[in-house]
C-alpha cells in the first residue's frame, strides 16, 4: 500500500474551466491489496500505479461511503446476451460485467483477496484427499423473492459443466444435495483449483425454476439472479440499467441505487465524456492518455494489474519456429521495453513468464534480455544458422499489434530474418485455430485468465491435446506432466513448486514471445468511491459508493 | 409517372437480386468462421462442427443462399450467429437512427449548399464567395472524427447543449442525440453538393432568360430562387442521391463517435464477426435504399425541373 500526493489544479485556459471546477485535494490512495502471489517487481518500465501481484485494485477515496445515487459507467462495447446461460457458450467480457453485479457465485473474489471469500456458500469443508466438498448455503434469496436453495445450485454448477467451460469443472464427479441449503461436490481425482473455479461468474447461481419457466431465451434477456443490482432495461448496443436489490444478504449492499452501463465505442468520446462529467467511469481508457487524465484533477485513472498478457504468439510445429534455439534467438532480438514503451506508454510490467501473472507467478523464472549479439550467436547455433524470411499476422483493428509487428520487423531484420508484416481482418485473423500461421500477435486484452491461479492457462497451454495446446501447436511432455502433477496436488507448497518449475521451463522452450502483462485500466471521477477492479478486469460496484 | 415508377422498381428487382448473389458469394468465400468467432478459442473443433451443424452452415452453399431467399421473400431473415436474435428485429432497430442521422444530414446539406451556393453565386468574387469557399474547404479536408470532437468540445462540454453521446430513449432526446452528428455529416457533404450547385447556378445566371428578368427589373431573389436555382439543381440533386446510398454505410464513423446505434456499424459488427444472415439482410436493405433514393431523386428532379422529363 502507498499514498500518492494529492494533484493541485491551477488551470487559466477558459474552455479547461468546465472540466475541472474546484481543485480536488482529496488525498486519493491507490490501494493494490496484498495477498499471495509475488508482489510488485517483473519490470523495469512499470507505471507506480501498476502493480501486478494483487488480487485486484481498488481506488479509495477519503471518507465515508455514501448511499444512494446513479453510477454511469461508459464501456466499449455492449454485451449480445446478459445471463450466464447466454456467456457459457459465447463467451464476452460485456456479459461478464453484468453477471458480476447480478448475480452470486457459492464462493466469490474480492479486489484486495487472492483467495475466496463466503458468496452463498457461508462455509465451506474440503475433505483430506481433496475429493469431496461440501457447502453450507446462506439463508439468501433470488431478487424475484424465492430462497437460494441446493437444488439451484445443482442446477446451475451442471449447467456450467456442460458448457464451453466444462474444463473448469471436469474433476466434478457428481452433485449432491443432502438438505435444501446442504451441497456436496465429489471430485473424481484432486482439484485444488476447484475453489477458485466456482468464483468465475460462469459458475453464478441460477434459480433453476425461474429458468425453467421463461426458457433458455427470456431468460437470457431478463436474468434474475441473488447479487446486489437486477437488470431493470436493457437497451440493446445502447445501454443495460441496474437497480439496487433490496433483497440482497449483504446488509447494507449496494450503496449505490442504480447503475447504467452505456456503450461508448470511441476511446475520445469515453474520456470527454467522463471528464465531462456526463459519465463517471470510462473502461479501457487509452495509455496515451493516462497521465493527462489522471493530472487533470477531477479524474483519476484506476490501473489495476491484469490477468492479461501481450505477447507474440509462434506457431510451434512450422520449421524453423519448432526449433527452440530459433525461439530464443527471436525473444533476444524483441526490444520488450521498446515495445512497452510505444504500445502502453510504459505502464504494463514487462513478462517474466509466457503466461499472465496470477497466483503461483515466480520471480525465479528470467527474463529474456534485449541482446541482438546473443539473438544472433542463437541463430547461428540452430537449424537455421544464416536466418529465414516469415510472416507476421495481427489483426489491422488493433494499433497495438502493429506497432507491436514494425518494431519486431525492424529487430528481426538485425539478426538476418526478414519478416512481411500481414494486417488481416478480424475474422480472417481468428482463422489460426487450423494452423495456417507462422507468428501472430493477439492483441491485448484477449488472452486473459478467467481464474486468478495458474491451472487454467497451464492447462490450455501445455496440456490440451484437443485444441492443439490452445493452438500454439506446442508440444512438451515434461510440461504436460508437470501441469497434469500440479493442478491434481493438495499440498500447497508442492504446488507452487510445481508450478514454479513449469513457469521456469516454459520460459526456457519459449513456446511464445512475452512482452507485457497488460494492466486493466479505468478514468474515474472524483465524486466515486472504491471503484474497483478485479485482476481479470471484472468490476464488484456493490461496493461502490458515490458524493452527491 | 406512375408508370415510370413501377417501371423504375420493376428494374430494380434484378439489380437486387444480383447484390445478393454478390453479397451472399463475397462474404461466404472470405476467410473466417462465425461459430469459432462466435465460440472463441475455448471450443474444440467437434464443439464448432456441432454448432455449424445445427445453424445449417455444413449445407451446400447453393442451399443455403435459396434458403436465404425463400426466407428473405417472407422477410424472415434468420436469426444472427453472433446473439441469437432475430435477424429483421435486429436490422429494424438499427434502421432507425440510421434513417434519422441520414435523413438529418442530407436535409442539412441540402439547406447549407442552397443557401450558401445561391450566396455564393450571387455575390460571385466577392469576400462572401471566398469565404464560403474558404470555409467549406476546411470542414472538408478536416477528418470527420477531428470535426465531431471540436464540435462535442464546444456545444456539448463548454456550452452543455446538448448530449456528448448516445442515442435517446423518447422522439425528443433522439433529436437532441443526432444535431451534432448530422451536423458532422452535413459539414463532410456540403462542399460537393454547394461546389456543383454554384458553377452550375453562375453559368444559369449569366442565360438570356435572366438577363431578360433582370432587364424587366423583377426583384433579385425572385430571380435567383424562382428562375435560376430550379434549372441549376441538376446535377447536385444527382450527387446529392448518390450520397444517400453513400452515407447510409459510411457513417460508421460518425457512429461510432457519437456511439449512434445505426445501420453502418452494424455491418461493420456483421462483417467483424462472419455473421452471414446480418451481413445479407443488411445488404439488401442498403441495396433496396440505394434503388429508392436514386428513384426519388429523379422523382424530384422532374418535380423541379419539367425538362427532365421529356
Amino acid at each position: 500500500m502507498w499514498s500518492r500526493p494529492a494533484v493541485e489544479g491551477s488551470r487559466g485556459r477558459q474552455a479547461q474551466r468546465v472540466w475541472w471546477g474546484a481543485a480536488l485535494t482529496a488525498v486519493v490512495l491507490v490501494l493494490p491489496a496484498c495477498g499471495g502471489g509475488g508482489g510488485g517487481g517483473g519490470g523495469d518500465s512499470t507505471s507506480t500505479k501498476t502493480d501486478s501481484g494483487a488480487w485486484g485494485a481498488t481506488l479509495k477515496r477519503a471518507g465515508e461511503p455514501v448511499k444512494g445515487g446513479t453510477l454511469t459507467v461508459d464501456v466499449l462495447s455492449g454485451a449480445k446476451g446478459i445471463s450466464p446461460l447466454y456467456f457459457n457458450e459465447q463467451p464476452s467480457n460485456n456479459t461478464i460485467q453484468i453477471m458480476m453485479q447480478v448475480f452470486d457465485q457459492l464462493v466469490t473474489l474480492e479486489p484486495g483477496s487472492l483467495d475466496p471469500k463466503p458468496g452463498l456458500a457461508e462455509t465451506w469443508e474440503v475433505s483430506k484427499d481433496g475429493l469431496t466438498y461440501s457447502f453450507q448455503l446462506r439463508e439468501a434469496q433470488f431478487s424475484n423473492g424465492s430462497p437460494v436453495t441446493a437444488a439451484d445450485v445443482k442446477f446451475s454448477l451442471e449447467s456450467v459443466g456442460d458448457s464451453l467451460f466444462a474444463n473448469l469443472f471436469s474433476a466434478v464427479k457428481s452433485i449432491e444435495t443432502p438438505s435444501e441449503r446442504a451441497v456436496v461436490l465429489k471430485l473424481s481425482h484432486p482439484s485444488p483449483g476447484l475453489i477458485y473455479n466456482l468464483a468465475f461468474p460462469g459458475a453464478s447461481i441460477m434459480p433453476k425454476a425461474v429458468v425453467k419457466d421463461m426458457g433458455e431465451e427470456a431468460y437470457n434477456k431478463a436474468p434474475v439472479g441473488s447479487g446486489p443490482f437486477v437488470v431493470s432495461s436493457w437497451t440493446r448496443e445502447q445501454r443495460v440499467e441496474l437497480t439496487r436489490n433490496d433483497k440482497h444478504w449483504r446488509t447494507g449492499m449496494p450503496y449505490l441505487d442504480k447503475v447504467v452501463l452505456n456503450v461508448v465505442p470511441d476511446d475520445n468520446t469515453r474520456v470527454l465524456n467522463v471528464r465531462s462529467g456526463t459519465s463517471d467511469v470510462a473502461d479501457s481508457v487509452p495509455f496515451s492518455q493516462i497521465d493527462s487524465l489522471d493530472s487533470s484533477g477531477d479524474v483519476d485513472v484506476l490501473l489495476g494489474p491484469g490477468a492479461d498478457m501481450f505477447t507474440v504468439s509462434l506457431n510451434n510445429s512450422k520449421p524453423p519456429l519448432n526449433d527452440p534455439q530459433v525461439r530464443r534467438a527471436l525473444a533476444l532480438a524483441t526490444p520488450v521495453d521498446e515495445i512497452i514503451g510505444v504500445v502502453f506508454k510504459g505502464k504494463a510490467p514487462a513478462m517474466n513468464t509466457v503466461l499472465p501473472k496470477l497466483k503461483y507467478w515466480t520471480d525465479a523464472a528470467k527474463r529474456v534480455p534485449y541482446d541482438l549479439e546473443a539473438a544472433k550467436a542463437a541463430l547461428a547455433k540452430s537449424s537455421a544458422p544464416n536466418g529465414f524470411s516469415t510472416v507476421i499476422r495481427y489483426s489491422a483493428e488493433d494499433q497495438a499489434s502493429g506497432q507491436t509487428a514494425q518494431i519486431l520487423q525492424e529487430s528481426f531484420k538485425k539478426i538476418g530474418v526478414t519478416v512481411k508484416i500481414e494486417p488481416q481482418d478480424s475474422a480472417t485473423f481468428s482463422e489460426f485455430t487450423r494452423g495456417n500461421y507462422e507468428i501472430r500477435i493477439q492483441q491485448p486484452g484477449q488472452s486473459t485468465s478467467d481464474v486468478p491461479i495458474d491451472d487454467q492457462f497451464t492447462t490450455l497451454y501445455f496440456n490440451s491435446p484437443a485444441i492443439d495446446n490452445l493452438f500454439t501447436f506446442f508440444k512438451d511432455d515434461t510440461l504436460a506432466d508437470l501441469t497434469h502433477k500440479a493442478v491434481r496436488t493438495v499440498d500447497e507448497q508442492q504446488r507452487a513448486d510445481l508450478f514454479k518449475q513449469i513457469h521456469i521451463r516454459s520460459m526456457e522452450l519459449l513456446p511464445r514471445i512475452p512482452i507485457a502483462y497488460t494492466p486493466n485500466r479505468a478514468a474515474v471521477s472524483a465524486k466515486v468511491g472504491d471503484f474497483n477492479y478485479l485482476l481479470n478486469g471484472w468490476w464488484r460496484l456493490d461496493r461502490v459508493w458515490k458524493t452527491k | 409517372m406512375v408508370k415510370y415508377v413501377g417501371t423504375r422498381l420493376l428494374e430494380a428487382v434484378p439489380v437486387l437480386l444480383a447484390m445478393s448473389v454478390l453479397a451472399f458469394l463475397l462474404i461466404h468465400l472470405v476467410p473466417g468462421d462465425p461459430v469459432r468467432i462466435a465460440m472463441g478459442t475455448l471450443a474444440t473443433d467437434a464443439d464448432i462442427a456441432t454448432r455449424r451443424q445445427e445453424l445449417g452452415l455444413e449445407a451446400p452453399l447453393l442451399d443455403q443462399y435459396l434458403r436465404f431467399v425463400s426466407g428473405a421473400l417472407h422477410l424472415d431473415f434468420g436469426t444472427s450467429i453472433k446473439s441469437g436474435e432475430s435477424v429483421g428485429e435486429l436490422v429494424a432497430r438499427r434502421i432507425w437512427p440510421s434513417v434519422l442521422l441520414v435523413g438529418s444530414a442530407l436535409s442539412l446539406s441540402a439547406l447549407f449548399s442552397i443557401g450558401l451556393g445561391a450566396l455564393a453565386a450571387a455575390k460571385r468574387g466577392t469576400w462572401a464567395d471566398q469565404l464560403i469557399r474558404a470555409g467549406l474547404t476546411i470542414t472538408f479536408v478536416t477528418p470527420p472524427f477531428w470535426l465531431a470532437l471540436l464540435l462535442i468540445l464546444v456545444v456539448s462540454i463548454e456550452w452543455r447543449l446538448l448530449p456528448t453521446s448516445g442515442f435517446g430513449s423518447t422522439f425528443g432526446g433522439q433529436v437532441q442525440s443526432i444535431v451534432l452528428p448530422a451536423l458532422t455529416m452535413a459539414l463532410a457533404l456540403t462542399p460537393v453538393l454547394l461546389r456543383l450547385l454554384r458553377s452550375q447556378l453562375i453559368e444559369t445566371l449569366q442565360s438570356d432568360y435572366v438577363e431578360a428578368a433582370r432587364s424587366r427589373r423583377l426583384p433579385w431573389p425572385r430571380i435567383l430562387f424562382k428562375h435560376a436555382l430550379r434549372p441549376s439543381l441538376g446535377a447536385s440533386l444527382s450527387v446529392w442521391g448518390y450520397l444517400f446510398a453513400v452515407s447510409l454505410s459510411s457513417s460508421v464513423v460518425v457512429e461510432k463517435i457519437f456511439a449512434i446505434p445505426g445501420l453502418g456499424s452494424l455491418l461493420v459488427e456483421a462483417v467483424g464477426g462472419r455473421d452471414y444472415p446480418v451481413i445479407q439482410a443488411v445488404t439488401l436493405v442498403m441495396g433496396a435504399a440505394v434503388v429508392v433514393g436514386s428513384l426519388l431523386t429523379d422523382i424530384v428532379h422532374v418535380v423541379v425541373d419539367p425538362r427532365v422529363r421529356a
